[in-house]
């Protein structure tokens, strides 16, 4: 049984569609990475998949369950994780403060002592994985620097010890060692058996580090397959530069 | 000396009123940019729940814990079936709405109460004058003052001691991502409410007491003051709604004892017009920071 399985979603804003028809499956422990240039539909497509877009048709599957219907908070409680665009960090909150927030759907999975408990040893793994974040726990969210709120948001997702971890353009942003730091990061909670989804413009980074890709294009998929075909195809430049882009790129 | 000590506890004992009035207000506009014009008909209503319940005899403890009851209960009330339906609205619509209400509630006095001004009974102790030398101070002012005070330590308590103080505050900041991480929006809005028309409740009592009377129309003083207050403070913000409160309990204290008696009627026009000079200075208020307007 598949993780999560997207099947023909169309959604989109008002009445014009962002999404048409896109379908995926991700199995346990697989890296997804949707790659498309600005417009084609990403970060519609982590919308829809977050709950934070309601679907206007398809059907959303998680864990062989179907969670078409519920809310954001409701698919939070089942185990999807979101690290948004732009990291939109509470900036009027402390660093605790964003990181217990995050926590929220943990809390609501288990209440009462055993949650306090599992919310502790949150902090101990994030703690863990980003050292620095319990020295500047008092500090306001809105005080740290791009690379640290980046970091700050990737912890509030994993606050809450998701089962798929959305990235929306986790290198937006950010200067090209920091992007490193945030991919090497990645990799680590890849290694870990974390499922996840990433969004980029670029395709660099996330193609080197995912199972399987996605091109978006138009709000539709234009490629996909595993990385390694997907890298090896001329046709990803299409979207970016257009049809003559085969013709000028690789040469064969 | 003298005057100016009673200069200042008079200042300070309005101000509370307007800082406790502004709070409420300023609440439910951080969390969901809701300017609630219908906040001043709680107050009326809670007048008009002392009024119903004075045949009965009831120790005023009673009477002030059933108020404060009433004041929470429509507050979730009006919050649940008015403004929660429009919560992703634009701050104009949520505003119509609170018109809507306001006018709403109005009605409804005038249908069960009449038009006329009824008296409120509050107890007698409340009007007890202390004379500490040339100073005079009333039991309400000093009630008036520990309250205010309590009411926002409360406040400051629930917002950022308690779980759902996070929460109100996370969503105040960005409900969406909130909604992302298990936070129930909804859930946390209603608690705003109730928070909002406990406040409501506490000041009503002070407000009534004061006045002594309620009348259908009687919700504008109160709204006006705490729309000014929070305004002149900054909106949104505990800060802005204390130190808007204040500076406008001072700002009438100091009017109503300088001010020459021939023009004690321009007042309210005088306070309006401390409104737009402050703006013209400051857009986001004295205490406000600078926002977006495209938000």
């Amino acid at each position: 049984m598949s993780l999560i399985e997207l099947d023909s979603a169309t959604t989109g804003y008002g009445k014009s569609r962002a999404v048409e028809e896109v379908s995926f499956t991700i199995e346990q422990g697989e890296v997804l990475c949707v790659i498309g240039p600005n417009g084609a539909g990403k970060t519609t497509l982590i919308r829809a998949v977050s709950g934070s877009l309601p679907l206007w048709s398809g059907r959303l599957a998680f864990a062989g369950r179907d969670i078409t219907g519920l809310g954001p908070e409701e698919r939070a409680v089942c185990g999807v994780g979101l690290c948004p665009e732009g990291r939109r960090i509470l900036s009027s909150l402390t660093v605790r403060e964003n990181l217990l927030i995050g926590a929220t759907a943990l809390q609501r999975r288990c209440r009462g002592r055993e949650g306090r408990r599992l919310v502790g040893e949150a902090f101990e793994r994030v703690h863990e994985l980003f050292p620095w974040l319990a020295a500047r726990a008092a500090a306001s969210g809105g005080t740290l620097s791009g690379g640290q709120q980046q970091m700050l948001a990737i912890a509030r997702a994993l606050m809450s010890n998701p089962a798929l971890l959305l990235l929306d353009e986790p290198s937006l942003g950010l200067a090209p060692r920091i992007i490193d730091d945030v991919y090497a990061l990645l990799a680590k909670l890849r290694g870990g058996g974390l499922t996840m989804i990433v969004v980029e413009e670029g395709t660099s980074h996330a193609l080197n580090f995912a199972d399987k890709a996605m091109v978006m294009h138009g709000g539709r998929v234009f490629l996909q397959g595993t990385v390694a075909a997907i890298r090896d195809d001329p046709r990803v430049a299409v979207p970016y530069l257009g049809e003559e882009a085969i013709i000028a790129g690789a040469p064969r | 000396m003298t005057n100016f000590v009673q200069f200042v506890l008079d200042a300070l004992s309005v101000g509370s009123t307007y800082a406790m009035l502004a709070l409420g207000l300023t609440l439910l506009f951080g969390v969901m940019g809701l300017v609630n014009f219908a906040y001043g008909a709680l107050i009326i209503w809670c007048g008009y729940v002392v009024v119903v319940l004075a045949p009965l005899n009831l120790p005023f403890a009673l009477v002030a814990v059933l108020v404060i009851a009433a004041a929470t209960a429509l507050s979730l009330l009006v919050g649940q079936f008015a403004f929660r339906p429009f919560k992703s609205a634009p701050p104009l619509t949520l505003m119509l709405t609170s018109f809507g209400v306001a006018m709403a509630l109005q009605a409804l006095a005038i249908l069960l109460f009449g038009q006329a001004t009824r008296v409120v009974p509050m107890p007698a102790v409340l009007g007890t004058v202390w004379h500490l030398g040339e100073v005079r101070l009333s039991v309400l002012q000093v009630v008036t003052i520990v309250a205010g005070a309590a009411v926002l330590a409360g406040l400051y308590g629930l917002l950022q001691r308690t779980t759902i103080g996070l929460q109100i505050r996370a969503v105040a900041e960005d409900a969406e991502i909130a909604s992302q991480m298990g936070v129930r929006a909804d859930r946390v809005l209603m608690w705003a409410f109730a928070a909002s028309g406990v406040i409501a409740g506490i000041v009503a009592l002070l407000w009534l007491a004061k006045t002594g009377t309620v009348s259908p129309g009687a919700f504008l003083a109160p709204t006006f003051k705490a729309f000014i207050a929070i305004v002149l403070g900054g909106l949104g913000s505990i800060r802005g709604a204390v130190v808007g409160g204040l500076v406008l309990g001072l700002f009438e204290a100091s009017l109503a004892t300088y001010l020459p008696d021939s023009m004690l009627s321009y007042q309210q026009a005088i306070a309006f017009g401390l409104v737009i000079a402050v703006l013209l200075v400051r857009p986001s208020g004295i205490a406000g920071r600078l926002v977006e307007v495209s938000k």
